[in-house]
């Protein structure tokens, strides 16, 4: 059974009303770590990004002709299925996140995790055995614009989410709008995000009350779609994937980086942290020698 | 419904069937018919319907429309829809595989697109099957309390603004939550329904033609209790009490009280006879 208390739409802690500023705590602020520590000049080469969707179309103009990798997982009756061949969108939606990232880190490698397809079998099962795909093969971050409400899948994916954290990979899930628990944007191991009504991708904040923890552009963004067309959408599913740009071009220039260190820099950097620091020591120097 | 209480007699009547069972399943179904008048007034399909509509209402749409999921056959079934389009695909069928219906479907992520016109395919879902091209499209899923995915509930072309926006998303995803209570509801009642019926059919160890003639003579005999003057009188007494109820508990107390005195005038001074006649 869903919560029986009301869950707030996720979103709306990123309305100007209601966004709070965070107090930074030096060196962990914006005097010591800046945007071009962080990922400038980084075009995230060399990071694998898992976008676990629907699939990539690769010779959309958005996505420029190259997927570095593909498996497409469905269940029948003799249990799961991975095909590696590579695979068309099914819906245009894992193009939008891919086509999002791309715009973002556009040298990254990116593998299409296809686990949205015509039919619903063992859909939960699929989609975990997606995440699961993903931790096994080396990627470096994932971006999960899809979840699950299903309690059974509690446990699965809770184990699952562990894994990545302890391996190092971030877990950037879409969060839903929706009264009632959605797997596994809710844990406090990913980075859970919901859209804010700014459409400069580069802008995100930090949510003070998670469990969403970060909000990024997904309110009438175009994106690129089926049929190398662009649409304008609004939806958390386009969210997440700005903070899964911003991961891998911060992994491109700083790639041994653990999860809570991701959400350290990202939560220093974000548009409403105030920095508290006047110190000019700052971990720049420090960390650029690494 | 056109079964006279003759019927009645002629499954009373029927050799196979145990006459206790037959008086048994009488009282069942005359009282689950004053409960559920009682319980529930208006059928599920209208409270649907309703639904829609104030959804429409409240996030200014000429079109709206609530898709079931076929689990089995991988469909989308146009089951309630409201606008222009409604008599157009109401209950016709789309293969889950595609378009933003489906895509919610499967996603469980609810969306909005702003310009869908300029890219008819993304659109096709409602398109295809209506002729009608919307402008913008408002799609979220309709997920039972227990996870189960039942199906998207879709509103086009919003009127007033340019777009749908985030708030009428978390709107529709409100009245997305009710529908699936909705939904749930009338799912549990055809399995009830379906539980019944093999009930029915394996009271007795009576061949298969004999039991499936019981089970049609139990419909009739359900259609002809509907039938019966007695019962509509029934079923006008439990709209009266639903009525009564709607105004507050202590009005229905006061309702309860004031029939629980005159049934006891009543056993007091009638025969049996009048209180059967009453529910019969």
């Amino acid at each position: 059974m869903s919560s029986a208390v009301p869950r707030p739409a996720w979103s709306e802690a990123f309305t100007p009303d209601v966004l709070t500023p965070l107090p930074g705590f030096p060196p962990l602020d914006k005097h010591g770590i800046t945007r071009e520590w962080a990922w400038g000049g980084s075009t995230g080469a060399g990071v694998k990004v898992a976008v676990i969707d629907s699939g990539i179309d690769a010779d959309h103009p958005a996505i420029g002709g190259h997927i570095s990798g593909y498996v497409s997982i469905r269940q029948d009756s003799d249990g799961l299925i991975m095909d590696s061949t590579p695979h068309r969108d099914q819906f245009g939606h894992g193009t939008a996140c891919a086509g999002i990232i791309r715009s973002l880190a556009p040298e990254c490698e990116l593998f299409s995790v296809q686990v949205l397809g015509p039919t619903l079998t063992g859909s939960s099962a699929v989609f975990a055995a997606g995440v699961r795909w993903a931790i096994e093969h080396g990627m470096d971050v994932c971006n999960l614009s899809l979840g699950t409400s299903r309690r059974e899948f509690f446990g699965v994916f809770h184990e699952l989410t562990d894994l990545a954290y302890f391996r190092r990979l971030p877990l950037v899930c879409a969060a839903n709008n929706v009264a009632g628990a959605s797997y596994p944007s809710l844990y406090g191991v990913v980075l859970s995000v919901a859209a804010h009504d700014g459409t400069d991708p580069e802008q995100f904040y930090a949510n003070p009350l998670p469990p969403v923890e970060f909000g990024a552009p997904g309110i009438d963004i175009p994106v690129p779609w089926l049929d190398d067309s662009e649409i304008t959408v609004t939806g958390n599913s386009f969210a997440a994937p700005h903070i899964t740009g911003h991961v891998a071009r911060l992994l491109g220039k700083h790639p041994h980086l653990t999860v809570f260190e991701v959400k350290t820099i990202l939560r220093a950097l974000a548009d409403n942290a105030v920095p508290q620091s006047t110190d000019e020591q700052s971990i720049t120097n420090t960390s650029d020698t690494r | 419904m056109s079964r006279t209480p003759d019927d009645v007699d002629a499954v009373d009547r029927y050799p196979a069937v145990d006459a206790r069972f037959v008086a048994d399943l009488r009282a069942a179904l005359i009282t689950a018919r004053a409960a559920d008048m009682l319980s529930a007034p208006p059928p599920d399909d209208l409270l649907l319907d309703r639904l829609i509509r104030a959804a429409a209402h409240a996030i200014p749409s000429p079109e709206g429309a609530l898709f079931l999921l076929d689990h089995d056959r991988n469909l989308l079934i146009f089951d309630t829809v409201v606008g222009s389009t409604a008599e157009k695909v109401k209950g016709l069928t789309m293969p889950l595989g595609h378009g933003i219906a489906g895509l919610v479907a499967v996603s469980r992520q609810p969306i909005a697109v702003a310009n869908a016109q300029e890219h008819p395919r993304h659109a096709r879902d409602i398109a295809a099957q209506s002729g009608y091209f919307p402008t913008t499209i408002l799609a979220v899923p309709v997920i039972a309390p227990d996870g189960t995915m039942l199906g998207v509930l879709e509103l086009l072309d919003r009127q007033r603004q340019p777009t749908y926006s985030l708030d009428d998303l978390n709107l529709l995803t409100a009245f997305a939550e009710l529908a699936a209570l909705l939904v749930a509801q009338r799912q549990q009642r055809g399995v009830m329904a379906a539980l019944l019926g093999q009930a029915l059919a394996s009271l007795t160890g009576l061949p298969p033609e004999t039991r499936q003639s019981m089970v049609a003579r139990s419909d009739a005999f359900l259609a002809s209790v509907e039938a019966n003057p007695g019962t509509r009188r029934t079923v006008e007494l439990a709209t009266l009490v639903a009525a009564i109820s709607e105004r507050g508990p202590t009005e229905l107390q006061a309702c309860i009280g004031v029939l629980e005195v005159f049934a006891d005038y009543v056993r007091s001074v009638q025969t049996p006879e009048f209180g059967m006649e009453l529910l019969t």
